[in-house]
């Protein structure tokens, strides 16, 4: 399985990698922001992305909206990772079809096991 | 009679200077009212301005010390992990070097074997092989239940070493967290750089150079809202709690979702239905 992982800063997406690794998967590509993960999209076999909120040119909301409308794409497992912990954050973000949310500081164990039920759930599916 | 005729003239003279002095003075005054009635709204301007700012800066200065309270939190336990990994590891070294146990095990062997060799007599050549053979196979169990134990102790600290490795991945991303905090601080002083920026145009007088309106203007391209969380900080703590109650909103979201397309589900089976009897009525019909 492979990762984009989307997030303007380095520091997280290495500490993203390095929770990833722990628990046993070791493919990943990276974006710093919406626009550069859209174009690895078109450009890698992507299975499953990881993307912060804030970011500068698309943002992680409008990343997944992107990625919704796409028609090759509009299934792709999100799992979104931020700071944003409000309810209306929330709800906005399973508005524009996130599959899962995690607040930042997250443990791996947390990353894991969302990660985990985003690709049981989608077995079902 | 002349007395007061001059005393007249001299007041009427007096007058005269007072009324070329207001000749003179008139237009400069209206000068004045002018200029004042021009520069009420730039005064009012940088009252509001300045008050504007004086509310901000506290949230700023309350911004910075939550980021500092939290580099501070963050570095205190990744110290505090640090000692404790430092002990873990002397730990297994302690572990690894302790063989006193394996030495016990292997003098309490040897001396049977002497007691046994001192009793030779007793067995026969087979009884004596059997013997030693039976001692061989205790000193091997008793000393694979050593290394076992030793393995046990190793794994348990490496397990313990991995769970703080995982603490030091929780408190790194702090550095996250206050990158946004401080691009929100960042945010709001460029704010107040541009007002006054505005303010200082309106005064003919003061010439702002290009330069620094460009670089007020690129910070402010650079740092736009939405690509920070303002309230980044807040998540640093109860993150368990925090992350429980996002997984309830999610779970009652999807819950709401999916008696949502139940219902659509049953409508669409009502229309079918209803399809299916109207060509059941219209068979009826052709009959």
């Amino acid at each position: 399985m492979k990762f984009l992982i989307v997030d303007d800063s380095p520091t997280m997406r290495r500490i993203v990698i390095n929770s990833l690794r722990a628990s046993g998967w070791n493919d990943f590509n990276e974006a710093s922001d919406g626009e550069e993960a859209l174009n690895i999209l078109e450009s890698d076999e992507i299975d499953f992305v990881i993307t912060d909120w804030n970011m500068p040119n698309i943002n992680g909301l409008e990343l997944t909206k992107a990625i919704r409308r796409h028609p090759k794409f509009n299934e792709m497992p999100i799992l979104m990772v931020t700071t944003r912990g409000l309810k209306d954050d929330i709800i906005e973000a399973l508005k524009a079809r996130v599959n899962n949310y995690v607040v930042k500081p997250f443990t791996p164990q947390i990353l894991k096991e969302k990660i985990e039920s985003i690709i049981e759930s989608n077995k079902k599916v | 009679m002349k007395e007061k005729i001059n005393e007249i003239i001299d007041k009427a003279k007096e007058l005269n200077a007072l009324l070329v002095l207001g000749q003179k003075a008139i237009p400069f005054l209206e000068e004045i009212f002018i200029f004042i009635n021009e520069i009420e709204p730039i005064l009012k301007e940088i009252n509001q301005s300045i008050s504007d700012n004086l509310k901000r800066m506290p949230s700023a200065t309350n911004q910075i010390s939550k980021v500092t309270e939290a580099t501070e939190l963050a570095t205190t336990e990744i110290l505090d992990i640090m000692d404790n990994l430092s002990n873990r590891t002397a730990e297994i070294k302690n572990i690894l070097n302790e063989n006193d146990i394996f030495d016990t095990i292997q003098t309490k062997y040897k001396n049977k074997i002497f007691e046994l060799l001192h009793n030779k007599e007793k067995y026969t050549d087979e009884n004596l092989i059997s013997e030693v053979e039976n001692i061989f196979d205790l000193l091997n169990k008793e000393t694979s239940i050593g290394i076992q134990n030793k393995h046990n102790k190793i794994e348990s600290i490496l397990r313990s070493i991995d769970d703080d490795s995982m603490k030091i991945i929780l408190n790194l991303q702090v550095q996250d967290i206050t990158s946004q905090q401080l691009a929100a601080v960042n945010h709001l002083i460029i704010t107040v750089q541009e007002k006054l920026l505005n303010i200082i145009k309106q005064f003919d007088d003061y010439q702002v150079s290009d330069l620094e309106v460009n670089n007020i203007l690129n910070s402010a391209k650079n740092i736009k809202e939405g690509t920070f969380d303002p309230q980044a900080i807040e998540s640093y703590s109860g993150t368990s709690e925090k992350q429980g109650a996002i997984d309830e909103i999610i779970k009652s979201h999807k819950t709401k979702e999916s008696d949502y397309l139940q219902e659509k589900n049953t409508l669409q089976e009502d229309i079918d239905k209803l399809f299916s009897n109207q060509n059941d009525l219209k068979d009826l019909d052709n009959q």
